[in-house]
């Protein structure tokens, strides 16, 4: 059926990167994200399926837009993307109620993650 | 390259978040603060060019009855009128200084508006885009939404963005192909009976890093070169011939 998916990530790059993905597999980009600030922002207009969430972000980090984001509704779909292998990010990702940690160079594993939570739902 | 693939290049800013939140084109943003401290200007100005000139008709209407009054009249009377009646000296001066100081002011607050919201941010940013071009990463150009500079700011800011996430992948994946080299190393010295399999898996996972880079590298446009295959061929030589 396909997932509405807003993408936040401060480089624009690595967004399209994970926007044409998303895309490929059928999912629909609902709106893209500069920062933590606008993802929270726009959280609120758009109510999307699931925010995939990069964490080093120069405005508002992402761990930081998620709790914000998860404070507003619990029952939202955080996944966050980064190439941080930090684990200490990794458990606070899932203390927060995150739905997932992965490298955001991984696309089999998101997308594996993304079709499991889709078929979930 | 089509302006349509252009928008959506990797520098390009999120067209949805602009439009989703409100913010307007950086092209009418950067013209923004001229405009606005061109009507400042234009009307502080006008008030200043208002006051000389009633100050003018005041005078030569005061010139003339003095004129018609012959000399006898005495010399208190000098230009001007308040209310209809004649103005001494030390009223005209007083009207000369409010109509200095008005002037004062306006150019006062033109000056402040020009460095407060284009000389210093503009400064500011340029120091970021020189540190940047240094390869200076950590630095951050001023986010200020309201603005016009800090659109700039923010522009620079993607900028570093997008080669921070460039540089860590590149850094995270040529570390991930070298310890798979390291492992390949060791499984050809051990010589035991999984090392085929080891030494297969870890060139699949070298393999895998390649195909990432060379995505990467696609992804971009570059200047007056671009990639022909595995070579990287000139656009101008390419159009001579």
């Amino acid at each position: 059926m396909g997932m509405r998916v807003l993408v936040v990530d401060d480089s624009g790059f690595m967004r399209k990167r994970i926007i044409e993905e998303l895309r490929e597999q059928g999912h629909s980009i609902v709106g893209e994200a500069r920062s933590g600030s606008e993802a929270v922002e726009m959280y609120r207009i758009l109510k999307p399926d699931l925010v995939t969430m990069d964490i080093t972000m120069r405005d508002k980090d992402g761990i930081t837009a998620a709790k914000e984001i998860l404070g507003e509704d619990p029952e939202a779909n955080i996944l966050f993307l980064t190439i941080l292998q930090d684990d200490k990010y990794k458990v606070e990702a899932e203390k927060l109620g995150a739905k997932g940690f992965i490298n955001k160079t991984d696309h089999q594993s998101i997308a594996k993650f993304i079709q499991e939570m889709d078929r979930k739902s | 390259m089509a302006p349509e693939e252009r928008k959506t290049g990797p520098f390009s800013s999120g067209n949805d978040v602009t439009s989703l939140l409100g913010k307007r084109p950086s092209t009418r943003n950067s013209q923004g603060v001229l405009k606005r401290l061109l009507i400042i200007f234009c009307l502080l100005g006008a008030t200043a060019v208002g006051v000389n000139v009633k100050f003018l008709v005041d005078t030569r209407a005061e010139i003339s009855r003095h004129t018609e009054m012959g000399p006898g009249e005495t010399a208190e009377r000098f230009v001007g009128t308040r209310g209809g009646g004649p103005v001494t000296p030390s009223a005209a001066g007083t009207r000369l200084g409010v109509l200095l100081g008005i002037t004062v002011i306006c150019f006062g607050c033109v000056i402040f508006l020009f460095l407060s919201r284009v000389v210093i941010p503009f400064n500011l940013v340029t120091r970021t885009a020189r540190d940047l071009s240094r390869g200076n990463l950590s630095v951050s150009a001023l986010r200020n939404p309201h603005g016009d500079i800090g659109e700039l700011g923010e522009a620079l800011n993607d900028l570093a963005a997008n080669f921070q996430e460039v540089l860590l992948l590149l850094g995270t994946t040529v570390g991930s192909s070298f310890s798979a080299v390291e492992r390949i190393e060791e499984a050809l010295k051990s010589k035991s009976a999984g090392s085929d399999h080891e030494i297969r898996k870890q060139l699949e996972k070298i393999e895998k890093d390649l195909v990432l880079l060379r995505s990467l590298v696609h992804e971009f446009d570059f200047y007056q070169t671009r990639f022909d295959g595995e070579k990287v061929v000139s656009e101008n030589t390419e159009r001579e011939g």
